[in-house]
């Protein structure tokens, strides 16, 4: 600990040394020029680049615009402006210039946000795909990771559900790791972060969005760089006339669908099913109850899927101020979001605060400090979060009529049947109030130093702190205080803490214009301390005080604290070469340290090279006169991973709530080993390579960017499962070997370009295959339980060496018995034919579920098992087009996935008819199994010998439940009109702009669930494309109003 | 020009060093004697585990028999076995196992290290590794009789590579069992003189002699002359130990195991349960509550709940001379309870196991009955003790060890001791007077007397009588009415193998270890 303190002291003052001052180079100069440069409102624009065109001789605007320069007579003057389009201005006979810059969005393209800097993009060798800001804010979302699908070649995001709040799932050219986590790295303004939460960022600051897909771009950060990283610089001021941009939307948000659910006639009709079935005393219990189902036939009786789903407001308000002079600029924003879910009583807020100062101290100290505080909220029930208590399957399966004669259930939930996990779902909405509220504050600071002519020293130190407050109470009125232990509620408090530094020293020199040479060295070193505490109270005598009163509860629980910490210390270099512009070749190296692993096992080495060829120079390319544009690119290069918890790799002891014993009726803890180690763990290692091409046509109106990768991860960090005689269930340890390849194509064409129309459009299409190449000590197939419900333990998911990981695995379906298979008599009843195996259970009737007996043994049990769908899709992609017409401005952006199955595991409760009163079902039950209706389809309830008709346990997944999961959705259109400037002159506004933008607005799918695009699965890459209980997609529509002054 | 370079490169390797805070390294316990007892309460622990007596091994295995039936047509994991629909793929028998495994791996990491430990008086070190090795032994005694060959764990598990282990045969584990309760025995703590719930000397020859009859019995039959007369010789250490012996009433046996009032007299070792809920702590079982007499008043958070999961089943009740056999009040309650009031309940077959009640119904002086509690726990758990080796089943080990060796007489005078605490007169000498009438006598005796104890299975499945025994059972419930509207009440007898007397390897064991292999009977 003292060595951290310290080091934390050095980190901090690194921050603050005080660096060497260069006299300025005096050029001897002929002749002087002076000028001002505008932009196309007449602003004057301070901080342009003025530059004699090939020497280093120049200067940048003053506040007014104004520059001078001494150059040769005949000199040209290059001048330049983030922003806006490049001038070249020939200064032969001239002494004074006026200049007027046109903005140019394009320009911001040429420009590659690369690791610890920046690149011209006809330098790029590495795999780097950048999304433009501005279209991300066009979304009408509450986070821009929402806005992200799509949009990227080999980006693939993803709903996970859609509860307000929750982050994507984003997975950068196929998953690496299986049980590991394959977010990406997140490097928000220097700052790299594991755990990056997309609502702690206001979208609208955000100025680059770039993601590093291979090895050669990512290397750069080591060990964390495996899956992919994402930049995210955010806005600083730029120096001029203060500007102000207001943004306010408002919005409408709806689930556009219901599932089919029985009506009360036909749900009347399966109780009396039901009773006839189980004889005795039922039939007159239900005569008592019901009287006649005829009575129901016409009652429209309760839609709970109306009851908790709602219409939601969204709104989003936004102001940023900035500005600055030659010395400081300025950004600061605010923005508030507030989006009501589309489930009763649940949703989500955030605030966001951002201030960004940047000052020169002097032509060679350059300092700044970026300062952003988010405070967010998620509210109301997790829908997706428990598995046999879901409030969305009592929406679904709650009855939908009373019956005529009271039976004292409330909505046919008995809140005191001890198996009966449901409950009104109204009510348990209404009455759990649960939250989880996040601030997270960051701050990073740099100081970057010209030491000598380009040479140049950045150091930059950041503090995050994560804090996390979870609270949840149930109300009097909610199952958990009716059935497990009353009132009650928890709190839970979690401390995220990093603070890192990172220091790099950058020399780029040109030698004789051919040869072009950058050099980078850098170290970092970050602490991440993580801390938690929850408590929590049950049995309180009333629920007024909700969890801010935990001590009025009568019996409490016992508080559970946890604390731990992670180190990282890295060094790195990286080299890149020019050859005449024509020959890239780019190397890097970066050794990783990590307190995770012990010994020898703490240093990573992560090397990669990568080579480009700028084709477009050699002259038997530019005789063609096809080009504009040609570049090949060739990558390898290996990249780390270190994702496992921070105790994995000790051997370590505790004691739980459940480990102790009594004597003589006097209770004591006991203390076992609860974690396994494996002492050697060490990195897992990710060796990819990547071609690529970049095409321009046609002037760069038509551009094609193809890239082909390959990347195998081996050492797998791998949770691998253990024998049960090991008395362990899992090891974390290095094992197997996974492999991803994929295409990917990306094209962009500005159709139509001219003063009143344009249409541009962007096409991307990836395709990425995965495989299990080995598994732990050899072997042949991992079969996972994605814990959906825990009463059907069947392991549903299979990852096979030679095929994808994660597949669906099940018995395969064989409709139901019929009465042809069956001999009858009547005292032994249905007795199977010979050689038609049972399903399962040795008792089986007409109508019951019947499966294929694979393995012809005559039985149908785990051996029967197999693939039976893959949620892999074969590819996906987006479709954008961009319209303007005038003042109008127009998008339309489609995204696609094609080829995946989704497993719909919803059915095996809502489409598996079981003998359980008040049960209520897909409205496909109705045509279930009856002696009267010989279907092959839905089982019949329950047969003679009181035999059921559904599938034993065991046996209940099959691939029944899989379906294509293949959608094609309108993501996001949006329609504006920007008011033109001449009748903004007479206003404060330079800017204003009215828009109309939906989300999600249609897809097209034949899946039966709410939406295509979920993956609820508990164990992440093992158990993709699961659909149980997920809160189902919303469509919003927003108006919203940009405003510039 | 002027330049400071920094120098930031600093070496900081120490920096990368960390020490769990949350947690202690193995490597860092057993030091102390407070290290070691805190390890051994954690062997100790997982007898109370849901996976093994807290419910599954206690309650739901010991149910689809001739003595306790399931009330509820319900197909849930823990209940598979109650229901003989189990299959290698069921998680409940992979949950038990490796619960069990667990203990013997927690038993074999402290008989590795506790050595190593810094304790003032050697003894009390010796006693708590006779403790560990008394509750590896019975894990293992648990594992062997349940699943037959199994793995033989002597040493803890280090990493990856020891998920491979072959099979041990069973002969092979029954030795080692008995190599090591008579190599620990003498260094046990002694009943009365040591906290009560602690593994004694006479537990270690309880437990002997248990193994010794488990092995003579089917299907094992291995060296069974020698077998019994070592289980006559165990006995006789407890019976001479002048520690243990007979309550007065059957009655107060089972209310000091509810009430837990820690008397070491008739129970040598049982599984401790204390209901802690309150205190946020997980140490209660289901013992009475799911096997109790039916209690489900609306919402009483506390207080004699039991949601009556099981029947005590139709030989059982037809077993006792209901008049006169003192156990017969107290094992089996014709009635439940309904808005606090008990109420008879109609059918035999529906008749609820009394020996865990949690509340009994009192006479008032009007005539009518009330309830009073005798265990409030929480609803849904319960503190009440479960019973491992008690000193009848000493004196019918005995008898049956005396019986198996052609001495019947010997044997009906222990069998009467039994009988007569019950309040029953001697038996009838010329009724079981050979081998087998009185075999035949003391299946019923042993019934009569441990129903609920989770005895039975093994019982029946010594004997050899396992399928007969279920199918008359079954016979008694169709007789008696449960026809076929019912007939999931009897689903457990409807198509008994050979294979149920065993329980499969757990699939996942399979798939993980190598060199395992399924049960024959299961492949």
């Amino acid at each position: 600990m003292k060595n951290i303190n310290k080091f934390r002291k050095l980190a901090h003052s690194s921050l603050l040394l005080v660096f060497m001052f260069l006299s300025t180079l005096v050029f001897a100069q002929s002749k002087k020029i002076s000028g001002v440069v505008n932009d196309s409102f007449g602003v004057s624009l301070p901080g342009v680049s003025v530059l004699e065109k090939g020497t280093v001789n120049g200067t940048a605007t003053d506040i007014n615009g104004k520059f001078s320069l001494r150059v040769k007579p005949n000199a040209e003057l290059i001048i330049s402006f983030i922003g806006f389009q490049t001038q070249i201005i020939n200064c032969t006979n001239k002494i004074n210039i006026n200049v007027i810059l046109k903005e140019d969005t394009k320009q911001l393209d040429q420009v590659v946000v690369v690791g610890y800097g920046k690149k011209d993009i006809k330098d790029v060798t590495g795999s780097i795909v950048s999304v433009k800001a501005d279209e991300l804010a066009k979304a009408p979302v509450a986070n821009f990771d929402q806005a992200l699908s799509g949009r990227m070649a080999g980006v693939q995001v993803n709903f996970t559900d859609a509860q307000p709040g929750e982050g994507m799932n984003i997975v950068i050219r196929g998953g690496n790791s299986i049980t590991g986590s394959n977010a990406p790295l997140y490097v928000v303004d220097g700052i790299p972060m594991e755990s990056f939460d997309s609502g702690s960022i206001n979208a609208r600051d955000i100025e680059s969005y770039n993601v590093l897909k291979d090895a050669s771009a990512t290397a750069i950060y080591g060990s964390r760089g495996a899956n992919g990283v994402i930049i995210i610089n955010t806005k600083g001021g730029v120096v001029g006339r203060t500007k102000v941009s207001l943004n306010s939307s408002v919005g409408i948000q709806w689930i556009p669908n219901r599932l089919d659910v029985m009506s009360p006639y036909e749900f009347v009709k399966l109780q009396q099913e039901i009773a006839i079935g189980k004889g005795g005393e039922e039939p007159q219990a239900f005569l008592d109850k019901w009287e006649d189902a005829e009575l129901y036939r016409n009652d429209k009786g309760t839609n709970w899927q109306d009851e908790i789903f709602q219409s939601a407001i969204i709104q989003n308000h936004n102001v940023s101020i900035s500005g600055g002079s030659e010395k400081t600029t300025h950004h600061m924003s605010l923005n508030y979001l507030d989006q009501e879910g589309t489930l009763i009583n649940t949703g989500f807020k955030k605030y966001n605060g951002k201030i960004r100062l940047d000052h020169k101290l002097s032509d060679k100290i350059k300092t700044g400090i970026n300062i952003n505080y988010s405070s967010m909220e998620q509210s109301g029930v997790k829908v997706a979060s428990n598995n046999r208590v879901s409030v969305l399957m009592d929406a679904l399966t709650t009855r939908p009529v009373e019956p005529i004669n009271d039976d004292g259930l409330e909505n046919g939930v008995d809140p005191d049947d001890p198996d009966n996990l449901r409950f009104n779902p109204v009510k348990t909405l209404n009455n759990t109030d649960k939250s989880k509220q996040w601030t997270i504050f960051r701050a990073n600071a740099y100081a970057e130093f010209k030491l000598l002519k380009g040479l140049s020293f950045k150091a930059t130190g950041g503090y995050v702190s994560d804090n996390r407050k979870i609270s949840a109470f149930y109300n009097a009125d909610t199952r958990q205080a009716y059935k497990e232990g009353g009132i009650q509620g928890s709190l839970t408090d979690g401390l995220y803490t990093t603070l890192s530094t990172s220091n790099t020293l950058t020399y780029d020199t040109k030698i004789d214009e051919i040869h072009k040479l950058g050099v980078l060295l850098g170290y970092e070193y970050s602490v991440k301390k993580d801390e938690s505490f929850v408590a929590g109270s049950t049995n309180m005598p009333l629920d007024n005080l909700g969890v801010n009163s935990l001590q009025v509860g009568e019996t409490p629980l016992i508080p559970i604290s946890y604390k731990s910490q992670h180190n990282m210390q890295s060094y790195f270099s990286r080299l890149d070469y020019t050859f005449k512009e024509k020959y890239l070749f780019t190397a890097s190296y970066r050794i990783d340290g990590s307190s995770r692993f012990l010994n020898d096992n703490k240093w990573g080495f992560f090397p990669s090279v990568s080579f480009g060829w700028r084709m477009i120079e050699e002259p038997f390319i530019q005789n063609l006169d096809v080009f504009s544009n040609l570049k090949l690119r060739a990558g390898w290069g290996t990249t780390g991973n270190n994702r496992v918890p921070n105790e994995a790799a000790f051997s370590i002891m505790t004691a739980t709530i459940e480990n102790g014993y009594s004597f003589n009726d006097i209770y004591g803890k006991g203390f076992s080993v609860s974690n396994l180690a494996d002492e050697n763990l060490k990195w897992e290692t990710t060796y990819q390579y990547n071609l690529g091409l970049d095409m321009g046509l046609l002037n760069n109106k038509l551009t094609l960017t193809v890239d082909a990768y390959k990347k195998n991860t081996k050492d797998l960090l791998l949770d691998a499962a253990m024998a049960p005689s090991t008395s362990f269930s899992t090891i974390w340890t290095n094992v197997g070997e996974v492999e991803n390849k994929g295409l990917e194509f990306s094209l962009s064409s500005r159709n139509i370009e001219n003063d009143n129309f344009s249409w541009t459009t962007n096409f991307n299409i990836s395709m990425n295959r995965n495989k299990v190449v080995s598994l732990t000590g050899g072997a042949n197939e991992l079969l996972t339980d994605p814990q959906w419900n825990s009463k059907i333990t069947e392991k549903q998911f299979i990852s096979k060496v030679g095929n994808s990981v994660g597949q669906f695995y099940g018995l395969k379906s064989d409709g139901l018995y019929q009465v042809e298979d069956f001999n009858y008599s009547n005292g032994t009843g249905y007795v199977l034919k010979d050689g038609i195996p049972n399903n399962g259970s040795s008792a089986v009737i007409p109508g019951s579920v019947k499966f294929v007996d694979l393995n012809n043994d005559g039985n149908i049990d785990h051996k029967d098992r197999t693939v039976i769908g893959s949620a892999q899709p074969k590819h996906f992609g987006g479709l954008g087009n961009d319209f303007t017409y005038k003042g109008f401005d127009l998008s339309i952006f489609f995204q696609w996935s094609y080829g995946n199955d989704i497993l719909n595991v919803n059915k095996v409760r809502l489409e598996n008819p079981d003998i359980k009163y008040n049960y209520n079902y897909l409205k496909s039950v109705e045509d279930r199994y009856m002696p009267t209706n010989p279907t092959n389809n839905i089982n019949i309830v329950r047969g003679e010998k009181s035999i059921t008709g559904a599938a034993p346990e065991g046996n209940q997944v099959s691939d029944r439940y899989v379906e294509d999961g293949s959608f094609l959705k309108l993501k996001t259109i949006s329609l504006g009109y920007s008011f033109n400037k001449k009748l903004l002159d007479r206003t404060y506004f330079t800017q204003a702009r009215v828009y109309l933008a939906a989300q999600n607005l249609y897809t097209w799918t034949n899946y039966s669930g709410y939406d295509p695009e979920v993956s609820v699965g508990k164990k992440g890459a093992l158990t993709p494309g699961l659909d149980y209980s997920a809160y189902p997609a919303s469509k919003t529509i927003t108006l919203g109003v940009d405003l510039k002054f | 020009m002027l330049v400071i370079l920094p120098i930031v490169f600093l070496s900081c390797e120490e920096s990368l060093e960390y020490n769990p805070e949350s947690f202690i390294v193995t490597e860092n316990f057993y030091k102390t004697e407070a290290d070691c007892q805190l390890a051994l309460k954690s062997i100790y622990s997982d007898l109370g585990s849901n996976n093994t007596f807290g419910e599954s091994m206690s309650i739901c295995w010991a149910t689809g028999l001739d003595e306790a039936v399931m009330s509820r047509d319900k197909n849930a994991p823990i209940w598979t076995i109650a229901r003989n629909e189990h299959t290698p793929a069921s998680t409940s028998i992979e949950n038990t196992w490796r619960i069990l495994y667990r203990g013997i791996n927690n038993a074999n990491i402290f008989i590795e290290r506790a050595p190593g430990a810094v304790v003032e008086d050697e003894s009390v070190k010796e006693g708590m590794m006779a403790q560990a090795r008394f509750l590896r032994a019975f894990y293992y005694l648990e594992l062997v009789r349940a699943w037959g060959d199994i793995p033989l764990r002597t040493e803890s598990v280090k990493g990856v590579n020891d998920n491979e282990i072959a099979k041990s045969s069973t002969a092979d584990v029954y030795q080692f069992i008995i190599d090591e309760l008579e190599a620990i025995a003498t260094e046990l703590p002694v009943a009365g003189e040591t906290e009560y719930g602690r593994a004694t000397q006479t537990a270690a020859y309880g437990l002997l002699a248990r193994t010794y009859l488990s092995r003579a019995g089917y299907p094992n039959r291995i060296l069974s002359d020698e077998s019994y007369q070592k289980v006559i010789d165990n006995c006789d250490a407890v019976i001479n130990s002048g520690k243990h012996d007979l309550l007065d009433s059957y009655k107060e046996v089972f209310l000091n195991l509810i009430e837990n009032l820690n008397d070491p007299t008739e129970v040598i070792f049982d599984v401790q349960f204390s209901s802690l809920l309150d205190q946020g702590l997980k140490e209660a079982g289901k013992l009475g509550q799911l096997n109790g007499i039916e209690n489900k008043t609306k919402n009483s958070d506390a207080g004699p709940y039991s949601y009556g999961f099981i029947y005590a089943g139709l030989p059982l009740i037809n077993a006792y001379d209901q008049a006169n056999d003192a156990r017969f009040d107290w094992n089996i309650a014709d009635w439940k309870v309904t808005k606090d009031k008990p109420v008879k309940q109609k059918n035999k077959y529906q008749w609820f196991p009394g020996k865990y009640r949690r509340g009994d119904r009192v006479l008032n002086e009007d005539g009518s009955y009330s309830i009073i509690t005798l265990e409030s726990g929480n609803k849904n758990t319960t503190g009440i003790n479960f019973p491992i080796l008690r000193y009848s089943d000493i004196l019918l080990m005995k008898a049956e060890a005396l019986n198996e060796l052609g001495s019947t007489p010997a044997a009906i005078a222990l069998l009467d001791q039994v009988r007569n605490r019950a309040g029953l007169p001697a038996i009838d000498a010329a009724n079981v007077a050979d081998k087998d009438a009185f075999r035949s006598e003391l299946m019923d005796e042993r019934m009569r007397e441990f129903c609920f104890e989770g005895q039975r299975k093994h019982d029946l499945i010594r004997w050899g009588v396992y399928k007969e025994k279920l199918e008359a059972a079954k016979q008694d419930l169709i007789d008696a009415g449960a026809g076929a509207k019912l007939s999931w009440m009897y689903i457990w007898a409807n198509s008994i193998e050979e294979k149920h007397t065993v329980l499969p390897i757990p699939l996942k064991e399979i798939d993980e270890n190598k060199l395992m292999t399924q049960n024959v009977l299961w492949r």
